[in-house]
């Protein structure tokens, strides 16, 4: 009996939850879950109306994070600047001390530049990737453990694409992994998603850099066995992938124990301006 | 001139969980630490949705919780609808212990989160590897 009971108490207290409107609700739970479903399995829907309407909602409300948090940004950004100025004069010492002749360097990297587009046009290589990139804002910086994306300022309206190369000044910082109208989402390289194929010079060895959350330093994988790969090595993107372009440096080769790592060259935690490519 | 300070902090102090609700869902901050090369992440939607259908259930509606979960799901880059279901999910295991609690204990309201928090992460787990 009292078995019979408490399962009546069970049942009641179940659909109570499901389906009573409590004060001041106007749906119930079982009819909000249902319309979520149905929210849900829209997203197998990519083209058309229903994805046109999904990205003016993802761009109104990526606008309205911005201005929430753009009293957490400006505070961000003075701490930055603080530290900045913390460790200028350390900065200015390292720069000095290095005294590079950048002058001859330049002109250096100019010979091998004309050498290298002259040898292209013998052996009649087409330029799969355009060289040109336009400068984007960062509307928002999502960064936790599991998610290092930004979203830029421009979208389909600006002729940003799917998979298109996103360079903080010259290096490479990630991709554009969705398009909005007027928005995009770049998937930085740090990200646990994060997998781009690079090749490491001067070895010249072919790897993927594969991001692990860190926001400093990203892992590789496949490499060879038998390598000789030393530290500060640089890492270029090898554009193998087809939507990559070629040669942008990425970040250079520290080493922990046997393991390699790869030092990002950019700073991903301050972007404020990134370039993308068209 | 004090009646009406009294209502603009009584609107206040009733709109306190909807503001911090679309705060965390608009701009997507979490507390995450590590601890021992493990990241522990802390969803505050969940603490507050679970909090107050469990406690005030007047003072937060199920719709705006839905659209909270929009929200939180086109910021963190999810299949839209799937934290609606989550923190929808969380509403009904809240409601169900509510009906079914006759002495609050803050102490057994800590155990009921954990395992709702534990059946709802799998339901997001077990959606997402097997649809997307």
């Amino acid at each position: 009996m009292s078995t019979e009971s408490s399962r009546d108490d069970f049942i009641i207290a179940i659909r109570s939850a499901f389906l009573k409107k409590g004060n001041r609700q106007k749906f119930s739970l079982f009819t909000l879950i249902i319309i979520s479903i149905l929210v849900l399995s829209l997203e197998y829907f990519k083209t058309g109306p229903i994805n046109q309407f999904r990205s003016i909602t993802k761009d109104i409300i990526f606008r309205g994070s911005y201005i929430v948090s753009s009293p957490f940004k400006y505070v961000k950004d003075k701490y930055y600047l603080f530290q900045d100025h913390m460790s200028m004069y350390d900065e200015y010492s390292v720069l000095r001390d290095k005294n590079l002749d950048l002058d001859s360097l330049k002109k250096e990297v100019d010979f091998y530049k004309s050498e290298n587009a002259l040898l292209k046009k013998l052996i009649e290589e087409r330029e799969l990737f355009s060289k040109e990139y336009m400068l984007t804002k960062i509307l928002l910086d999502k960064q936790s453990p599991y998610l290092k994306s930004v979203i830029i300022n421009k979208g389909q309206k600006y002729g940003v694409k799917l998979g298109s190369a996103v360079k903080d000044r010259l290096y490479y910082i990630g991709k554009v992994v969705n398009v909005n109208f007027l928005s995009a989402r770049v998937l930085l390289a740090s990200d646990l998603n994060s997998k781009i194929p690079i090749i490491i010079e001067p070895s010249g060895i072919n790897a993927i850099l594969s991001g692990n959350g860190n926001d400093e330093y990203a892992e590789l994988e496949y490499l060879p066995k038998n390598n000789e790969i030393k530290e500060n090595e640089i890492v270029y993107t090898s554009g193998s992938d087809g939507t990559i372009p070629a040669s942008i440096p990425v970040g250079k080769i520290i080493m922990q124990g046997n393991k390699h790592y790869v030092k990002f060259f950019s700073n991903l935690n301050q972007l404020n301006y990134v370039q993308v490519n068209k | 001139m004090a009646k009406g300070n009294f209502k603009l902090y009584q609107f206040l102090l009733n709109s306190f969980p909807l503001i911090l609700l679309f705060f965390f869902a608009l701009t997507g901050y979490s507390l995450s630490l590590k601890f021992f090369a493990i990241n522990i992440s802390f969803n505050f939607i969940h603490l507050i949705v679970f909090y107050w259908v469990l406690r005030k259930p007047e003072m937060l509606g199920y719709g705006l919780i839905f659209f909270a979960g929009i929200v939180n799901d086109v910021v963190q880059n999810l299949p839209i609808g799937i934290s609606s279901i989550n923190y929808l999910l969380l509403c009904v295991i809240a409601s169900f212990f509510r009906t079914r609690t006759l002495v609050p204990n803050l102490i057994y309201d800590w155990i009921l989160f954990l395992i709702a928090i534990l059946i709802v992460s799998s339901i997001h787990f077990s959606l997402l590897s097997i649809f997307f």
